[in-house]
């Protein structure tokens, strides 16, 4: 039996060379690379979800723990078929049209990345007929929209409904300031979360 | 307010040394080429190319420092703006400093229901008025918000409602480039013509590069137009400590100030001379909740310190402050707005604006105005300083009264107890036995509703209206 505590550990207090030399001990001892991943890495930054949730943790220091991880998943990935890659889902996540205010897009992004999303991230500005695109070279399970301002809301609603269009077969999340679950239930979106963590939980409702 | 012209009376203070100045400003202009700016528009890549700058891909540009410096030059060391009648009341140079608010938000704490709901062009009139009557607050920013009205046009609608219902200077951030034309010619009919308008400026524009060290396309446009047209400019970021730029304050100034010298060089290469105004709201980004925090004491002392570097440079300063993240008009509000607001105050930024916002800027109401023209009063006072003459050391009174006499009915006291500071809404009151005084919040809410209801403002003249709403069918039909 592997003693993955000490892993675990090192993810929680987002130690990235102890993370590293932790994972290549582990790989040089024969471990399995997927139980390294969800034993070891994964179940680290469970904790870590838990208690910034709790307010027991700040920002940063979430995403050094989830930067420890990456560090752990790119030593063991090359021993993994890519089909056997523990991933939850691919999101595509934008800003919609007319719109730049990224802070909170990206942070959505980093909070699922460390959620063990895939996420792609398609900027700020992005016109319904990109997020089409892109989609149908992605194929993401989710489209994630941002807006902060008034103005630019009601590009969400054009973005899903051309997306409807074109036929594709995809979720909507949808975030930002002046967004709210009632927006999201106007214009058909499958999801509204207020934050970035409970984002991460809205995904895992959403294609878990 | 005007600083004492005998800069010795005004207290002031400073956040950073002379050398720590020199060090920040150095940076700022290591930022510009090193790093460079992203600029999405072509034009100005071209304009700075032809100046001497670096233009690489991905609409880089790398400025170097003597366009800096050239900008310097000509950026003029004060800006005079004007109220309505054109009288000329703001002067935005040295330590002087005037506080305005946010009138328009997304949305509205109603001060007849306690509701909060989206803030409508009806709203506009009643902050107007209350921005009217109040003393201390001496300027407004429109955001340009108004859910009545459709999206894009409620930027012409709401200034248009501050035009009417007050008579103090405007500033406006505004949908682009064409209904910034439209807004100067709305602004040009009340100065009395274009002319008339360059000369006394009764509105201002602002604008915002993308921090970290982006600008976007239509901003650079809008830059232009208030050049050649010589509307006053605030050209100024929003950085967020641990986001958007450094954690730490020194880097994240220096940062700030990269950014707002990239529109200062473009400004004024532009059009030598043309009136510009710069600083930040410079903050952090709160760890926990991811928000920007507006009430945060790095708010406060990074706002500060970009007052002593603009005043080193002499560029008219862009303040903050009295802008909150509490919800309400509670008690973290009226903390938040009187350390913001005497920090201000004493580092002497020209024009202090966000008076009002709570909510992270998303909520405003009209007893929160009153509450900051309370404490921006006793902030004027304290900046009224001690002045120290024989008139005022008053030694031959003292003389006269004596060993255990009283100064109440002395005419020296008759002559001068008309400076002390006279509270119109804080309680000094004397209670009696089995009486309650209604709480401050009460106390602001029934006085919001009696100015807004009493209040009145002179009516702007009847060919200035006649005009304002002729041209206005342009967008409303
Ligand atoms: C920083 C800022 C800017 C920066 C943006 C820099 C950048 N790189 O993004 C600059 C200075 C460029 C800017 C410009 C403007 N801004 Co601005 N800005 C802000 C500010 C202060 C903070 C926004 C922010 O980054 N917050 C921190 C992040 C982490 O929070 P967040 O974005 O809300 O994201 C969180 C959640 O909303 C959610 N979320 C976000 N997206 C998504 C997506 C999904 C799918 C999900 C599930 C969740 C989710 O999770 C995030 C993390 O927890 C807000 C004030 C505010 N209260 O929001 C104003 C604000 C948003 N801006 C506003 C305005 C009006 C503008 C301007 C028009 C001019 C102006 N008045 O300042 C321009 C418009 C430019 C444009 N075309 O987009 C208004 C918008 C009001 C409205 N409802 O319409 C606000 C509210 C301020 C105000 N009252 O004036 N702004």
């Amino acid at each position: 039996m592997t003693n993955f505590e000490p892993l675990n550990q090192s993810v929680i207090s987002g130690r990235v060379d102890q993370v590293k030399e932790q994972t290549k001990a582990m790989v040089d001892a024969g471990v399995s690379p997927i139980e390294i991943i969800n034993q070891g890495l994964i179940a680290g930054m469970n904790v870590v979800g838990v208690r910034f949730k709790n307010g027991d943790m700040f920002v940063p220091e979430v995403l050094m723990c989830a930067r420890s991880m990456a560090a752990g998943i790119e030593i063991v990935k090359p021993l993994i078929a890519d089909t056997d890659m523990p991933s939850k889902g691919k999101v595509l996540i934008g800003t919609v049209k007319g719109d730049l205010h990224d802070i909170g897009k990206n942070l959505v992004g980093m909070m699922m990345e460390s959620g063990g999303f895939n996420v792609i991230n398609l900027g700020v500005d992005i016109p319904p007929e990109k997020f089409v695109a892109a989609i149908k070279e992605h194929k993401p399970d989710i489209v994630a929209m941002s807006a902060l301002l008034t103005t630019t809301m009601l590009q969400m609603k054009d973005t899903i409904e051309l997306i409807k269009e074109e036929g594709l077969n995809v979720k909507y999340i949808i975030g930002g300031a002046p967004i709210s679950q009632e927006f999201a239930d106007e214009i058909g979106a499958d999801g509204y979360a207020p934050d970035a963590a409970s984002s991460v939980d809205l995904c895992l409702k959403l294609i878990g | 307010m005007r600083s004492n012209n005998a800069h010795f009376i005004t207290p002031q203070m400073r956040v950073l040394s002379d050398d720590q100045i020199k060090s920040i400003y150095f940076a700022a202009l290591e930022i510009l080429e090193r790093t460079g700016m992203k600029i999405d528009c072509q034009e100005t890549l071209q304009f700075l190319a032809d100046q001497g700058a670096l233009v690489g891909p991905g609409n880089k540009v790398r400025i170097p420092a003597y366009l800096v410096e050239r900008a310097l030059k000509t950026v003029p060391p004060r800006v005079v703006l004007c109220n309505r009648d054109g009288e000329r009341k703001l002067f935005l140079e040295d330590n002087n400093v005037y506080f305005g608010c946010n009138p328009d938000n997304p949305d509205y704490l109603d001060p007849y229901t306690g509701e909060r709901r989206p803030f409508t062009s009806k709203d506009g009139k009643d902050m107007a008025t209350v921005i009217d009557y109040s003393k201390n607050i001496e300027f407004v920013l429109n955001a340009c918000f108004s859910a009545d009205v459709p999206r894009d046009v409620a930027d012409r609608v709401i200034i248009r409602q501050m035009m009417l219902y007050m008579r103090k200077p405007i500033g406006f951030s505004c949908t682009n480039a064409d209904s910034l034309l439209d807004i100067i010619d709305m602004a040009a009919i009340v100065a009395g013509g274009y002319d008339e308008l360059r000369m006394n400026p009764y509105i201002f524009h602002i604008q915002e590069p993308i921090s970290p060290l982006s600008h976007d396309g239509n901003t650079m446009k809008e830059i232009k137009i208030c050049a050649e047209k010589g509307i006053p400019l605030v050209y100024y970021p929003m950085p967020m400590a641990g986001a958007t730029a450094p954690a730490t304050l020194a880097g994240m100034l220096a940062q700030n100030l990269a950014e707002a010298f990239t529109g200062m060089v473009v400004h004024q290469l532009t059009k030598p001379g043309a009136p510009f105004i710069t600083g930040g709201v410079a903050s952090i980004m709160d760890m926990k909740t991811t928000r920007f925090s507006y009430g945060a004491p790095e708010m406060s002392l990074s706002v500060a310190g970009l007052t002593d570097i603009l005043h080193y440079l002499k560029i008219p300063i862009w303040g903050t402050a009295a802008t909150v993240d509490a919800k309400t008009v509670d008690q973290q509000c009226a903390a938040e707005i009187a350390i913001s607001s005497l920090m201000s105050g004493l580092s002497g930024a020209n024009l202090v604006h966000d008076t009002g916002l709570m909510d992270q800027a998303t909520v405003t109401c009209p007893e929160v105005l009153l509450l900051a023209d309370e404490i921006q009063g006793m902030v004027r006072r304290i900046l009224g300083g001690i002045p120290v003459t024989d008139e005022t050391l008053a030694l031959d009174v003292v003389d006269e009264i004596g060993n255990g006499g009283s100064y109440i009915s002395h005419e020296h006291t008759y002559k001068h107890f008309r400076d002390f500071w006279v509270p119109s809404l804080f309680d000094r009151s004397v209670l009696q036995k089995g009486q309650t005084m209604p709480s401050l919040t009460e106390r602001l809410n029934t006085k919001a509703r009696y100015v807004i209801e009493n209040h009145e403002v002179p009516p702007l003249p009847s060919d200035k209206l006649k005009d304002l709403l002729e041209l206005e069918k342009k967008w409303l039909g």
